[in-house]
Protein backbone atom coordinates (compact mmCIF):
# COMPACT_ATOMS: atom_id res chain seq x y z
CA UNK A 1 0.00 0.00 0.00
CA UNK A 2 2.50 2.10 0.56
CA UNK A 3 3.33 3.16 -3.10
CA UNK A 4 5.53 5.77 -4.02
CA UNK A 5 4.67 8.95 -6.48
CA UNK A 6 6.48 6.80 -9.13
CA UNK A 7 5.05 3.41 -8.67
CA UNK A 8 2.15 5.20 -9.09
CA UNK A 9 2.88 7.30 -12.37
CA UNK A 10 4.36 3.98 -13.53
CA UNK A 11 0.89 2.36 -12.85
CA UNK A 12 -1.04 5.72 -14.23
CA UNK A 13 1.17 5.33 -17.63
CA UNK A 14 0.93 0.91 -17.62
CA UNK A 15 -2.84 2.06 -17.31
CA UNK A 16 -3.38 4.36 -19.92
CA UNK A 17 -1.55 2.15 -22.60
CA UNK A 18 -3.88 -0.21 -21.97
CA UNK A 19 -6.35 2.00 -23.00
CA UNK A 20 -4.77 3.63 -25.61
CA UNK A 21 -5.17 0.94 -28.77
CA UNK A 22 -7.64 3.19 -30.14
CA UNK A 23 -5.60 6.28 -30.11
CA UNK A 24 -2.86 3.97 -31.47
CA UNK A 25 -4.04 3.01 -34.46
CA UNK A 26 -5.44 5.99 -35.28
CA UNK A 27 -2.29 7.02 -36.23
CA UNK A 28 -2.16 4.79 -39.15
CA UNK A 29 -5.88 6.05 -40.84
CA UNK A 30 -4.91 7.85 -44.07
CA UNK A 31 -5.59 11.36 -44.35
CA UNK A 32 -8.34 12.99 -46.08
CA UNK A 33 -7.69 13.42 -49.74
CA UNK A 34 -10.97 15.18 -50.67
CA UNK A 35 -14.43 14.18 -50.84
CA UNK A 36 -13.38 10.94 -52.42
CA UNK A 37 -10.37 9.07 -50.97
CA UNK A 38 -10.07 5.45 -53.28
CA UNK A 39 -7.50 4.60 -51.88
CA UNK A 40 -8.02 1.08 -53.08
CA UNK A 41 -8.21 2.37 -56.49
CA UNK A 42 -11.52 0.73 -57.32
CA UNK A 43 -13.44 3.83 -58.59
CA UNK A 44 -13.08 4.46 -61.92
CA UNK A 45 -12.16 8.53 -62.75
CA UNK A 46 -15.25 9.35 -64.50
CA UNK A 47 -17.41 7.73 -61.67
CA UNK A 48 -14.97 9.62 -59.26
CA UNK A 49 -15.53 12.51 -61.11
CA UNK A 50 -19.48 12.63 -60.64
CA UNK A 51 -19.46 12.14 -57.42
CA UNK A 52 -17.00 14.99 -56.55
CA UNK A 53 -19.60 16.88 -58.58
CA UNK A 54 -22.34 16.06 -56.57
CA UNK A 55 -21.00 16.10 -53.19
CA UNK A 56 -19.38 19.40 -54.24
CA UNK A 57 -22.98 20.68 -54.82
CA UNK A 58 -24.52 19.46 -51.51
CA UNK A 59 -21.62 21.22 -49.33
CA UNK A 60 -22.65 24.66 -51.67
CA UNK A 61 -26.09 24.13 -51.40
CA UNK A 62 -26.61 22.63 -47.82
CA UNK A 63 -23.07 23.19 -45.76
CA UNK A 64 -23.03 19.41 -45.58
CA UNK A 65 -20.06 17.38 -46.28
CA UNK A 66 -20.00 14.00 -48.20
CA UNK A 67 -17.15 11.70 -48.54
CA UNK A 68 -16.48 8.77 -49.94
CA UNK A 69 -13.53 6.13 -49.11
CA UNK A 70 -12.47 3.03 -50.17
CA UNK A 71 -9.47 0.78 -48.34
CA UNK A 72 -8.53 -2.71 -49.56
CA UNK A 73 -8.70 -3.65 -45.98
CA UNK A 74 -9.53 -2.21 -42.38
CA UNK A 75 -7.43 -3.71 -40.42
CA UNK A 76 -6.20 -3.41 -37.61
CA UNK A 77 -9.47 -2.64 -37.07
CA UNK A 78 -11.98 -5.88 -36.11
CA UNK A 79 -15.42 -4.25 -37.72
CA UNK A 80 -16.31 -1.79 -40.27
CA UNK A 81 -17.86 0.28 -37.47
CA UNK A 82 -14.98 0.42 -35.57
CA UNK A 83 -12.79 1.35 -38.87
CA UNK A 84 -15.78 3.97 -39.24
CA UNK A 85 -15.90 5.92 -36.37
CA UNK A 86 -12.34 5.96 -35.83
CA UNK A 87 -12.14 7.37 -39.40
CA UNK A 88 -15.17 10.06 -39.09
CA UNK A 89 -13.82 11.32 -35.53
CA UNK A 90 -10.11 12.05 -37.07
CA UNK A 91 -11.38 13.11 -40.31
CA UNK A 92 -14.11 15.67 -38.66
CA UNK A 93 -16.08 15.40 -42.36
CA UNK A 94 -19.03 17.65 -41.65
CA UNK A 95 -19.24 21.35 -40.18
CA UNK A 96 -18.21 21.47 -36.31
CA UNK A 97 -21.50 23.58 -35.00
CA UNK A 98 -23.73 21.10 -37.48
CA UNK A 99 -22.47 17.38 -37.02
CA UNK A 100 -23.79 17.28 -40.75
CA UNK A 101 -21.23 14.72 -41.95
CA UNK A 102 -21.54 11.35 -43.87
CA UNK A 103 -19.23 9.12 -45.32
CA UNK A 104 -19.72 5.80 -47.29
CA UNK A 105 -17.12 3.86 -46.72
CA UNK A 106 -15.94 0.54 -48.44
CA UNK A 107 -13.12 -2.07 -47.64
CA UNK A 108 -12.57 -4.28 -50.37
CA UNK A 109 -11.14 -7.57 -49.21
CA UNK A 110 -13.14 -7.62 -46.19
CA UNK A 111 -16.44 -7.11 -48.88
CA UNK A 112 -18.31 -4.60 -46.05
CA UNK A 113 -19.94 -1.52 -46.53
CA UNK A 114 -21.30 1.21 -44.18
CA UNK A 115 -22.55 4.42 -44.52
CA UNK A 116 -21.61 6.68 -41.05
CA UNK A 117 -24.05 9.29 -40.62
CA UNK A 118 -23.08 12.34 -38.04
CA UNK A 119 -25.20 13.30 -35.80
CA UNK A 120 -26.97 16.33 -37.35
CA UNK A 121 -28.18 14.19 -39.70
CA UNK A 122 -29.30 11.07 -38.04
CA UNK A 123 -32.87 12.57 -38.34
CA UNK A 124 -32.70 12.50 -42.13
CA UNK A 125 -30.72 8.79 -42.64
CA UNK A 126 -31.88 7.09 -39.57
CA UNK A 127 -29.71 3.65 -39.52
CA UNK A 128 -33.49 2.22 -41.04
CA UNK A 129 -32.78 4.70 -44.29
CA UNK A 130 -28.93 4.16 -44.09
CA UNK A 131 -29.52 0.42 -44.47
CA UNK A 132 -32.41 0.32 -46.72
CA UNK A 133 -29.66 2.97 -49.43
CA UNK A 134 -27.13 0.43 -48.89
CA UNK A 135 -29.57 -2.29 -50.05
CA UNK A 136 -31.74 -0.11 -52.59
CA UNK A 137 -28.75 1.90 -54.14
CA UNK A 138 -25.39 0.07 -53.03
CA UNK A 139 -25.38 -3.37 -52.84
CA UNK A 140 -26.22 -4.56 -56.21
CA UNK A 141 -23.45 -2.79 -58.11
CA UNK A 142 -20.94 -3.76 -55.20
CA UNK A 143 -21.90 -7.27 -55.10
CA UNK A 144 -21.05 -7.56 -59.32
CA UNK A 145 -17.42 -5.24 -58.19
CA UNK A 146 -19.10 -2.22 -59.77
CA UNK A 147 -17.22 -0.14 -57.54
CA UNK A 148 -18.09 3.54 -59.27
CA UNK A 149 -21.40 2.89 -60.20
CA UNK A 150 -22.56 1.78 -56.98
CA UNK A 151 -20.78 4.26 -54.59
CA UNK A 152 -22.02 7.11 -57.29
CA UNK A 153 -25.45 5.83 -57.04
CA UNK A 154 -25.11 5.92 -53.04
CA UNK A 155 -23.42 9.47 -53.23
CA UNK A 156 -26.57 10.48 -55.56
CA UNK A 157 -29.36 8.88 -52.95
CA UNK A 158 -27.71 10.41 -49.90
CA UNK A 159 -27.01 13.78 -51.88
CA UNK A 160 -30.76 13.74 -52.59
CA UNK A 161 -31.91 12.76 -48.81
CA UNK A 162 -29.43 16.06 -47.53
CA UNK A 163 -30.61 17.86 -50.29
CA UNK A 164 -34.27 17.57 -49.31
CA UNK A 165 -33.73 18.03 -45.49
CA UNK A 166 -32.48 21.20 -45.98
CA UNK A 167 -35.17 22.24 -48.52
CA UNK A 168 -32.59 22.58 -51.52
CA UNK A 169 -32.78 20.73 -55.16
CA UNK A 170 -29.66 19.34 -56.45
CA UNK A 171 -29.81 20.14 -60.26
CA UNK A 172 -28.90 16.83 -62.42
CA UNK A 173 -28.83 14.29 -59.33
CA UNK A 174 -31.13 11.29 -59.31
CA UNK A 175 -30.38 8.07 -57.37
CA UNK A 176 -32.05 4.74 -59.46
CA UNK A 177 -32.96 1.86 -56.82
CA UNK A 178 -30.87 -0.99 -58.30
CA UNK A 179 -33.22 -3.67 -55.55
CA UNK A 180 -33.95 -6.96 -57.56
CA UNK A 181 -37.83 -5.51 -57.74
CA UNK A 182 -36.76 -2.31 -59.00
CA UNK A 183 -34.66 -3.49 -61.93
CA UNK A 184 -36.38 -2.64 -65.20
CA UNK A 185 -35.39 -4.20 -68.98
CA UNK A 186 -35.61 -0.62 -70.23
CA UNK A 187 -32.55 1.59 -71.21
CA UNK A 188 -30.27 2.46 -67.92
CA UNK A 189 -31.43 5.24 -66.21
CA UNK A 190 -28.37 5.86 -64.20
CA UNK A 191 -26.34 5.60 -67.22
CA UNK A 192 -28.16 8.44 -68.90
CA UNK A 193 -28.28 10.71 -64.83
CA UNK A 194 -24.10 9.69 -65.26
CA UNK A 195 -23.98 11.09 -69.26
CA UNK A 196 -25.95 14.11 -68.01
CA UNK A 197 -23.72 14.46 -65.05
CA UNK A 198 -20.84 14.31 -67.35
CA UNK A 199 -22.03 16.74 -69.37
CA UNK A 200 -23.01 19.02 -67.13
CA UNK A 201 -20.25 18.78 -64.67
CA UNK A 202 -17.32 17.40 -66.39
CA UNK A 203 -16.53 16.88 -70.01
CA UNK A 204 -19.05 20.28 -71.18
CA UNK A 205 -18.55 22.37 -67.90
CA UNK A 206 -17.54 25.51 -70.06
CA UNK A 207 -19.94 24.44 -72.42
CA UNK A 208 -22.92 23.59 -70.57
CA UNK A 209 -22.75 25.58 -67.50
CA UNK A 210 -23.13 29.02 -68.71
CA UNK A 211 -26.22 27.74 -70.45
CA UNK A 212 -27.72 26.67 -67.70
CA UNK A 213 -26.71 28.83 -64.48
CA UNK A 214 -25.98 31.92 -66.50
CA UNK A 215 -27.00 34.46 -63.81
CA UNK A 216 -25.86 31.98 -61.11
CA UNK A 217 -22.36 30.47 -62.02
CA UNK A 218 -20.51 32.90 -59.74
CA UNK A 219 -19.34 30.64 -56.24
CA UNK A 220 -20.69 27.14 -57.35
CA UNK A 221 -17.14 26.05 -57.99
CA UNK A 222 -15.75 28.38 -56.27
CA UNK A 223 -13.47 27.55 -52.76
CA UNK A 224 -14.64 24.34 -54.16
CA UNK A 225 -11.75 21.40 -54.74
CA UNK A 226 -11.22 18.56 -57.12
CA UNK A 227 -13.42 19.77 -59.35
CA UNK A 228 -11.27 19.07 -62.65
CA UNK A 229 -12.06 16.04 -63.99
CA UNK A 230 -9.73 12.89 -63.61
CA UNK A 231 -7.45 14.24 -62.08
CA UNK A 232 -6.13 14.65 -58.65
CA UNK A 233 -7.34 17.23 -56.07
CA UNK A 234 -5.51 20.26 -56.09
CA UNK A 235 -5.94 20.51 -52.59
CA UNK A 236 -7.93 20.01 -49.98
CA UNK A 237 -8.18 22.22 -47.07
CA UNK A 238 -9.50 19.28 -44.85
CA UNK A 239 -13.38 18.92 -43.45
CA UNK A 240 -15.16 21.27 -40.66
CA UNK A 241 -14.59 18.66 -37.70
CA UNK A 242 -18.11 17.29 -37.63
CA UNK A 243 -19.18 15.01 -34.69
CA UNK A 244 -20.22 11.06 -35.27
CA UNK A 245 -21.85 8.89 -32.61
CA UNK A 246 -21.98 5.78 -34.79
CA UNK A 247 -24.78 6.39 -36.06
CA UNK A 248 -25.79 4.42 -39.74
CA UNK A 249 -25.79 1.22 -41.25
CA UNK A 250 -23.69 -1.65 -42.44
CA UNK A 251 -23.76 -4.47 -44.94
CA UNK A 252 -21.47 -7.06 -46.07
CA UNK A 253 -21.80 -7.77 -50.16
CA UNK B 1 14.62 49.10 14.91
CA UNK B 2 14.29 49.74 11.45
CA UNK B 3 16.50 47.55 10.68
CA UNK B 4 15.13 44.53 12.41
CA UNK B 5 11.44 45.03 10.81
CA UNK B 6 13.17 45.05 7.18
CA UNK B 7 14.54 41.32 8.59
CA UNK B 8 10.87 39.83 8.55
CA UNK B 9 9.46 41.59 5.51
CA UNK B 10 11.29 39.36 3.28
CA UNK B 11 10.34 36.43 4.15
CA UNK B 12 6.69 36.97 4.69
CA UNK B 13 6.56 38.63 1.37
CA UNK B 14 7.97 35.23 -0.24
CA UNK B 15 5.26 33.29 1.93
CA UNK B 16 2.34 35.50 0.85
CA UNK B 17 3.90 34.78 -2.74
CA UNK B 18 4.25 31.13 -2.45
CA UNK B 19 0.86 30.53 -0.81
CA UNK B 20 -0.81 32.77 -3.57
CA UNK B 21 0.94 30.85 -6.45
CA UNK B 22 -0.77 27.83 -4.63
CA UNK B 23 -4.04 29.36 -3.78
CA UNK B 24 -3.78 30.35 -7.92
CA UNK B 25 -2.37 26.35 -8.57
CA UNK B 26 -5.23 24.70 -6.49
CA UNK B 27 -8.32 27.05 -7.73
CA UNK B 28 -6.73 26.43 -11.38
CA UNK B 29 -6.63 22.37 -10.68
CA UNK B 30 -9.98 22.15 -8.85
CA UNK B 31 -11.66 23.82 -11.96
CA UNK B 32 -10.07 21.26 -14.37
CA UNK B 33 -11.33 18.48 -12.20
CA UNK B 34 -14.81 19.95 -11.90
CA UNK B 35 -14.65 20.17 -15.68
CA UNK B 36 -13.37 16.44 -16.31
CA UNK B 37 -16.29 15.39 -13.78
CA UNK B 38 -18.64 17.36 -16.01
CA UNK B 39 -17.69 15.53 -19.01
CA UNK B 40 -17.42 12.10 -17.03
CA UNK B 41 -21.40 12.70 -16.05
CA UNK B 42 -22.11 13.61 -19.74
CA UNK B 43 -20.15 11.06 -21.47
CA UNK B 44 -22.55 8.54 -19.38
CA UNK B 45 -25.76 11.17 -20.13
CA UNK B 46 -24.96 9.67 -23.95
CA UNK B 47 -25.16 5.90 -23.26
CA UNK B 48 -28.10 6.19 -21.11
CA UNK B 49 -29.65 7.94 -24.05
CA UNK B 50 -28.45 5.23 -26.25
CA UNK B 51 -29.99 2.64 -23.91
CA UNK B 52 -33.01 4.27 -23.65
CA UNK B 53 -33.48 4.72 -27.12
CA UNK B 54 -32.74 0.97 -27.27
CA UNK B 55 -35.00 0.02 -24.95
CA UNK B 56 -37.32 1.99 -26.53
CA UNK B 57 -36.85 -0.16 -30.04
CA UNK B 58 -37.22 -3.49 -28.13
CA UNK B 59 -41.56 -3.37 -28.10
CA UNK B 60 -41.53 -2.64 -32.00
CA UNK B 61 -38.88 -5.36 -32.53
CA UNK B 62 -40.85 -7.72 -30.38
CA UNK B 63 -44.31 -7.13 -31.83
CA UNK B 64 -42.90 -7.18 -35.61
CA UNK B 65 -41.15 -10.58 -34.51
CA UNK B 66 -44.35 -11.57 -32.70
CA UNK B 67 -46.40 -11.56 -36.04
CA UNK B 68 -44.56 -14.15 -37.32
CA UNK B 69 -43.34 -16.08 -34.60
CA UNK B 70 -46.12 -16.06 -32.27
CA UNK B 71 -44.72 -19.18 -30.47
CA UNK B 72 -41.14 -18.14 -29.36
CA UNK B 73 -42.86 -17.00 -26.22
CA UNK B 74 -39.86 -17.88 -23.93
CA UNK B 75 -37.76 -15.36 -26.02
CA UNK B 76 -39.79 -12.50 -25.60
CA UNK B 77 -40.39 -13.10 -22.19
CA UNK B 78 -36.22 -12.92 -21.88
CA UNK B 79 -36.08 -9.78 -23.16
CA UNK B 80 -38.97 -8.18 -21.40
CA UNK B 81 -37.25 -9.37 -18.21
CA UNK B 82 -33.55 -8.32 -18.78
CA UNK B 83 -35.19 -4.99 -20.60
CA UNK B 84 -37.20 -4.41 -17.01
CA UNK B 85 -33.77 -4.95 -14.96
CA UNK B 86 -31.83 -2.53 -17.11
CA UNK B 87 -34.24 -0.18 -16.30
CA UNK B 88 -33.74 -0.42 -12.48
CA UNK B 89 -30.77 -0.43 -12.94
CA UNK B 90 -28.79 2.37 -10.20
CA UNK B 91 -25.08 2.14 -10.42
CA UNK B 92 -22.83 1.90 -13.24
CA UNK B 93 -22.21 -1.77 -12.56
CA UNK B 94 -25.40 -3.04 -12.37
CA UNK B 95 -26.32 -1.37 -15.88
CA UNK B 96 -23.36 -3.05 -17.72
CA UNK B 97 -24.80 -6.35 -16.22
CA UNK B 98 -28.20 -5.95 -17.35
CA UNK B 99 -27.23 -4.15 -20.25
CA UNK B 100 -25.48 -7.44 -21.38
CA UNK B 101 -28.29 -9.48 -20.14
CA UNK B 102 -30.52 -7.38 -22.91
CA UNK B 103 -28.03 -8.02 -25.78
CA UNK B 104 -28.01 -11.29 -25.05
CA UNK B 105 -31.53 -11.68 -25.13
CA UNK B 106 -31.46 -9.92 -28.14
CA UNK B 107 -29.12 -11.85 -29.72
CA UNK B 108 -30.85 -15.27 -28.98
CA UNK B 109 -34.07 -13.75 -30.96
CA UNK B 110 -31.66 -12.76 -33.64
CA UNK B 111 -30.93 -16.27 -33.83
CA UNK B 112 -34.50 -17.79 -33.34
CA UNK B 113 -35.62 -15.43 -36.29
CA UNK B 114 -33.02 -17.29 -38.52
CA UNK B 115 -36.03 -19.98 -38.85
CA UNK B 116 -38.63 -17.64 -40.30
CA UNK B 117 -37.44 -16.23 -43.73
CA UNK B 118 -40.75 -14.48 -44.38
CA UNK B 119 -39.62 -12.37 -41.16
CA UNK B 120 -36.21 -11.91 -42.55
CA UNK B 121 -37.62 -9.98 -45.82
CA UNK B 122 -39.84 -8.32 -44.25
CA UNK B 123 -39.33 -4.44 -44.40
CA UNK B 124 -40.16 -3.09 -41.59
CA UNK B 125 -38.14 -6.14 -39.52
CA UNK B 126 -34.69 -5.11 -41.71
CA UNK B 127 -35.35 -1.45 -41.05
CA UNK B 128 -35.99 -2.54 -37.27
CA UNK B 129 -32.66 -4.43 -37.31
CA UNK B 130 -30.57 -1.53 -38.95
CA UNK B 131 -31.65 0.93 -35.72
CA UNK B 132 -30.97 -1.85 -33.45
CA UNK B 133 -27.18 -2.35 -34.68
CA UNK B 134 -27.18 1.27 -35.40
CA UNK B 135 -28.04 1.94 -31.57
CA UNK B 136 -25.66 -0.88 -30.68
CA UNK B 137 -23.15 1.13 -32.76
CA UNK B 138 -23.67 3.82 -30.99
CA UNK B 139 -23.76 2.71 -27.25
CA UNK B 140 -20.20 0.94 -28.15
CA UNK B 141 -18.69 4.77 -29.23
CA UNK B 142 -20.58 6.00 -26.63
CA UNK B 143 -18.93 3.62 -24.30
CA UNK B 144 -15.38 3.53 -25.31
CA UNK B 145 -15.52 7.61 -24.95
CA UNK B 146 -17.18 7.64 -21.48
CA UNK B 147 -14.68 5.54 -20.05
CA UNK B 148 -11.84 7.01 -21.65
CA UNK B 149 -13.17 10.30 -19.43
CA UNK B 150 -13.25 8.24 -16.76
CA UNK B 151 -9.61 7.02 -16.87
CA UNK B 152 -8.50 10.50 -17.08
CA UNK B 153 -10.58 12.01 -14.50
CA UNK B 154 -9.42 8.47 -12.31
CA UNK B 155 -5.72 9.21 -12.95
CA UNK B 156 -5.94 12.86 -12.36
CA UNK B 157 -7.65 12.75 -8.85
CA UNK B 158 -5.62 9.67 -7.86
CA UNK B 159 -2.47 11.49 -8.54
CA UNK B 160 -0.51 13.39 -6.16
CA UNK B 161 -0.33 16.34 -6.05
CA UNK B 162 -3.89 16.83 -7.88
CA UNK B 163 -5.43 14.20 -5.62
CA UNK B 164 -5.22 16.93 -2.71
CA UNK B 165 -7.27 19.13 -4.38
CA UNK B 166 -10.13 16.10 -5.05
CA UNK B 167 -9.71 15.33 -1.63
CA UNK B 168 -10.86 18.70 -0.43
CA UNK B 169 -13.52 18.33 -2.88
CA UNK B 170 -14.41 15.13 -1.66
CA UNK B 171 -14.30 13.13 -5.28
CA UNK B 172 -14.37 9.40 -5.51
CA UNK B 173 -12.85 7.20 -8.42
CA UNK B 174 -15.85 6.71 -10.79
CA UNK B 175 -16.70 3.44 -12.54
CA UNK B 176 -16.10 2.34 -15.93
CA UNK B 177 -18.18 0.99 -17.73
CA UNK B 178 -17.11 -2.41 -18.69
CA UNK B 179 -18.90 -5.73 -20.31
CA UNK B 180 -18.02 -8.87 -21.93
CA UNK B 181 -16.42 -9.08 -25.14
CA UNK B 182 -18.73 -11.57 -26.66
CA UNK B 183 -21.49 -9.19 -25.68
CA UNK B 184 -20.04 -7.14 -27.99
CA UNK B 185 -21.54 -7.91 -31.44
CA UNK B 186 -24.97 -8.64 -31.75
CA UNK B 187 -25.47 -9.11 -35.78
CA UNK B 188 -22.93 -11.49 -36.03
CA UNK B 189 -23.76 -13.83 -33.32
CA UNK B 190 -23.04 -17.62 -33.71
CA UNK B 191 -23.75 -19.89 -30.86
CA UNK B 192 -22.24 -23.00 -33.14
CA UNK B 193 -23.59 -26.04 -32.54
CA UNK B 194 -25.48 -25.43 -29.38
CA UNK B 195 -29.15 -27.10 -30.07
Amino acid sequence: MMRTTTQRLLLAIIGLSLLLPGVLVAQQLPSAQGYVNDFAGVIPSDDEAAMRGIMSAVKEQTGAEMAVVTVDSMAPYPTIEDFGIALADEWGVGSAGGDDGVILIVAIQERQVRIEVGYGLEGAIPDGRAGGILDDYVLPDLRNNNYGAGLLNGVAAIAEIVADEYGVTLTGVQAEPRGASARSDGPDLGDIVYVIFFLIFVGGRWFFWPLLFAGRRRGFYGGGFGSSGGGSPTRFSGFGGGGFGGGGASRGF
Amino acid sequence: MAGSSKGWIAPVAIILILLGIGIFWFVGQQNTIITLEESVDSAWSEIDNQLQRRSDLIPNLVATVRGFASQEEEIFTQIADARARLAGAQTVGETAESYGEVQSALSRLLVVVENYPQLQSNENFIRLQDELAGTENRIAVARQRYNTTVQQFNTRIRLFPTRIVANRLGLEQREYFEIEESARSVPTVDFGSDD
